[in-house]
């Protein structure tokens, strides 16, 4: 049976009024293969980053160096909720000259859903909330 | 292009497996039950295609269009969901184009099918698309097959299909190394006409695409094999005689008398 299949395991309390009615049995359902495969998955194209490879080509310094630059860029991002444009990253990752569904399948600009709104992720990014609303409050 | 965000949107799966289970089937893709082809001759490549796409056991286009261009010098061919084919062709397409513009460099086969194969593998056959690819570059002509789950040949014939049986009958018994061009058309539209006529999958008319060194000639219905017996002309036009004449009479003055009655025709 896939593990993902089970029930989920309740650790706070559920707050009904931001996140709608608990209901333990759709979050249990069996979820789409593909979405499984996407989140386990690096997206193709991307030159695929193996430190040993790496570190046999260029020497014991530059996967190190690679690591940390990726950790540096990776923290320049706008507010949840805001789009970042992640230039420097996808520069250093080779992700720049990548084109897959993402790039032109459901963009968040021709999305219909009003986007969640920035306090309330703010609000659980910073542990005051368990999770950002799931529907707009207004 | 980076993946900034988008992608698949997974939110009716529930809905959908629920009305599954309360016995509302969801509604079948349109399938390329096809007979694809490919040949290295001289000089390039032939592709080579039916127009048959089917929904079910319904033929959904009688002239669909299944070879897909990836790249001026790099042409494929694509069986299996006919939105999956035309998607992961597109795609691949324009990452090609992104990767010449970062180059400088005319794109190369090998680099289309280690995209496609790469994509493909990761969605574990998912993603329904069987391809022929193929296209010259530098190194000469290149044929690939690709299967749905990712794994791929290079060969210097290939079919694929629900015809790739018959097409490739044809192959074994009429393949030649170094073929003329005019003999690699015939043998490729032979293998695509014996999927047509004996693979129910296949039907309609046969698509050829030649790809050399100097350019491309994609020939749209190169052979026009199952055209409509009868076609509707609108506004119908009588030939003359069509209706008998019973009684003509040319009167001059302005009130004109008929006089007499036609009795009906009768068997008498």
């Amino acid at each position: 049976m896939d593990p993902s299949c089970t029930l989920p395991y309740q650790a706070a309390a559920h707050d009904n009024l931001r996140h709608g009615l608990c209901s333990l049995k759709e979050d249990a359902l069996q979820r789409h293969p593909v979405q499984l495969i996407q989140e386990a998955t690096a997206p193709p194209g991307v030159p695929a980053a193996n430190p040993q490879v790496l570190r046999d080509l260029y020497g014991l310094a530059f996967p190190a160096r690679m690591a940390i630059e990726r950790q540096i860029m990776g923290k320049f991002t706008r507010l949840p909720g805001l789009p970042s444009s992640r230039l420097g990253l996808e520069s250093l990752t080779g992700e720049l000259d990548a084109f897959g569904f993402e790039s032109y399948l459901g963009l968040p600009e021709h999305s219909v859903d009003q986007p969640v709104e920035l306090h309330s992720q703010m609000e659980a990014r910073l542990g005051m909330a368990t999770k950002p609303l799931t529907r707009p409050m207004f | 292009m980076g993946s900034n965000a988008g992608g698949f949107d997974f939110e009716l799966v529930k809905r959908n497996a629920l009305l599954e289970a309360k016995g509302v089937p969801p509604p079948r893709a349109w399938k390329t039950g096809t007979t694809i082809a490919g040949v290295i001759y001289k000089d390039g490549v032939v592709l080579a295609a039916d127009t048959r796409s089917t929904s079910g056991s319904t033929v959904a286009d009688k002239n669909c269009e299944k070879i897909h261009f990836i790249a001026p010098n790099i042409y494929c061919c694509g069986a299996g969901t006919a939105a999956d084919t035309e998607n992961v062709t597109a795609m691949v397409s324009s990452h090609l184009e992104l990767h010449k513009y970062a180059t400088g460099r005319q794109a190369r086969v090998v680099t289309a099918m280690t995209l496609l194969k790469s994509h493909l593998f990761r969605y574990q056959g998912h993603v329904s698309a069987a391809l022929i690819l193929g296209g010259v570059d530098l190194h000469g002509p290149h044929l690939f097959t690709i299967f749905p789950h990712g794994s791929t040949d290079a060969l210097p014939y290939a079919t694929m299909g629900s015809g790739s049986l018959n097409a490739m009958a044809v192959f074994e018994a009429g393949y030649k190394d170094d073929m003329s061009r005019e003999e690699a058309m015939a043998l490729a539209a032979r293998a695509i006409r014996s999927g047509v006529y004996n693979d129910l999958g296949s039907g309609s008319n046969v698509d050829l695409c030649i790809i050399t060194a100097g350019g491309v000639e994609y020939l749209r219905n190169y052979e026009f094999l199952q055209a409509k017996t009868y076609s509707r002309v609108f506004p119908v036009k009588y030939p003359p005689g069509t209706a008998p004449v019973l009684k003509t009479k040319v009167t001059l003055s302005e009130v004109a008398v008929i006089e007499g009655v036609e009795s009906m025709e009768t068997d008498s």
